[in-house]
């Protein structure tokens, strides 16, 4: 086992990467590739755009390299970026251009995903209308909600950890979640 | 145990037991609760309702080529990269023969001067104003003679 293998720590192989170490970059771009990339789909809720924010992301952490410092939880300097940059984007008003593609093809590999085996056309139009309903559900929270939702429930993240990736407090976050979930709740109830 | 939705005001370990991230003991006294309380199980129920829709809802997976890029966006950032494109193109005959003929454009431009207007020279000049000035005086002289005269 290498030495690059053996740093399992996010914030070691960080400073491997600071040091000029390109193969611990990768290890870094293994390992979080897909959270950033699903966190960065739920958020702009179309797969192209996504991915092309995540790029941005892996690049501004190569370009921060330098200055990078492991005061906090890598996952939470890695998320801060891709929330800020989620959040320009939706805020630059370019959600518009992509909403119109938001992935139907994705979201019908995901309903067959869900479903245990050969799912009937009735079952997957089913799916998909309850699928559409939770992205527009989400869709409708304003960002930084919709950012907390997202890494609470997905990212299993503690508030103590959102609130330093949203740069609030602690407090505030609880204020984010409750409002959104009430939010969700009245939207989504009914599929109980 | 006081009312999650009542007293919290956020029903933050009600959010948190349906994460199933609520340590075991407060779990067990939540659970007491809920037996007494419909607000709460009201509550529990409808927040378990999104959590379950929003875990019906995953990710497609990531793009064969998307490391790749990365590695691109990277690579046109590294200033390596900037010199080895420079000296690649460099090595093309066609290049440094182009560079040359732009060189020599821009040096000739630069050197340009153009020809500057013929001037008068200033002993000219002088003479000049000096015979109209004594043409004047004659001119003076000649109506204030007349002007005698009459």
């Amino acid at each position: 086992m290498g030495a690059v293998a053996a740093a399992r720590d996010d914030s070691e192989l960080m400073l491997r990467v600071k040091a000029g170490d390109k193969a611990s970059f990768d290890l870094l771009l293994d390992r979080y590739r897909a959270p950033v990339v699903g966190f960065l789909y739920r958020m702009v809720q179309n797969q192209a755009v996504a991915e092309d924010l995540a790029q941005e992301v892996f690049l501004r952490v190569y370009r921060a390299r330098a200055g990078y410092e492991p005061v906090a939880r890598f996952t939470t300097w890695l998320f801060r970026i891709a929330t800020r940059v989620a959040l320009t984007w939706l805020r630059d008003g370019r959600r518009e251009q992509g909403q119109e593609s938001v992935d139907d093809e994705h979201a019908g590999a995901a309903v067959r995903e869900i479903a245990d085996g050969r799912p009937s056309v009735e079952q997957t139009l089913v799916c998909e209308a309850r699928l559409e309903e939770v992205r527009r559900a989400i869709l409708a929270l304003p960002g930084k909600q919709r950012a907390a939702v997202l890494m609470h429930k997905y990212e299993e993240m503690e508030y103590s950890q959102i609130a330093r990736v949203l740069e609030c407090s602690e407090s505030a976050v609880k204020s984010l979640l409750f409002r959104a979930y009430e939010n969700l709740r009245a939207r989504l109830a009914h599929m109980a | 145990m006081n009312c999650p939705v009542r007293s919290e005001g956020r029903g933050e370990s009600l959010l948190e037991y349906c994460a199933g991230r609520l340590d075991a003991s407060k779990a067990a006294a939540l659970e007491a609760h809920l037996e007494a309380c419909p607000a709460c199980r009201d509550f529990l129920a409808n927040q378990e309702a999104v959590w379950h829709a929003l875990e019906a809802w995953e990710a497609p997976p990531v793009s064969p080529g998307f490391d790749q890029r990365v590695y691109r966006m990277m690579e046109r950032e590294s200033p390596s990269a900037w010199w080895e494109r420079f000296r690649t193109a460099w090595r093309r005959p066609a290049v440094p023969l182009a560079a040359t003929a732009a060189l020599l454009l821009v040096a000739g431009i630069l050197s340009y001067r153009p020809a500057p207007a013929p001037e008068q020279p200033a002993q000219a000049v002088e003479i000049e104003q000096v015979e109209r000035a004594l043409e004047d005086l004659d001119m003076l002289g000649q109506w204030s003679g007349a002007e005698h005269a009459l």
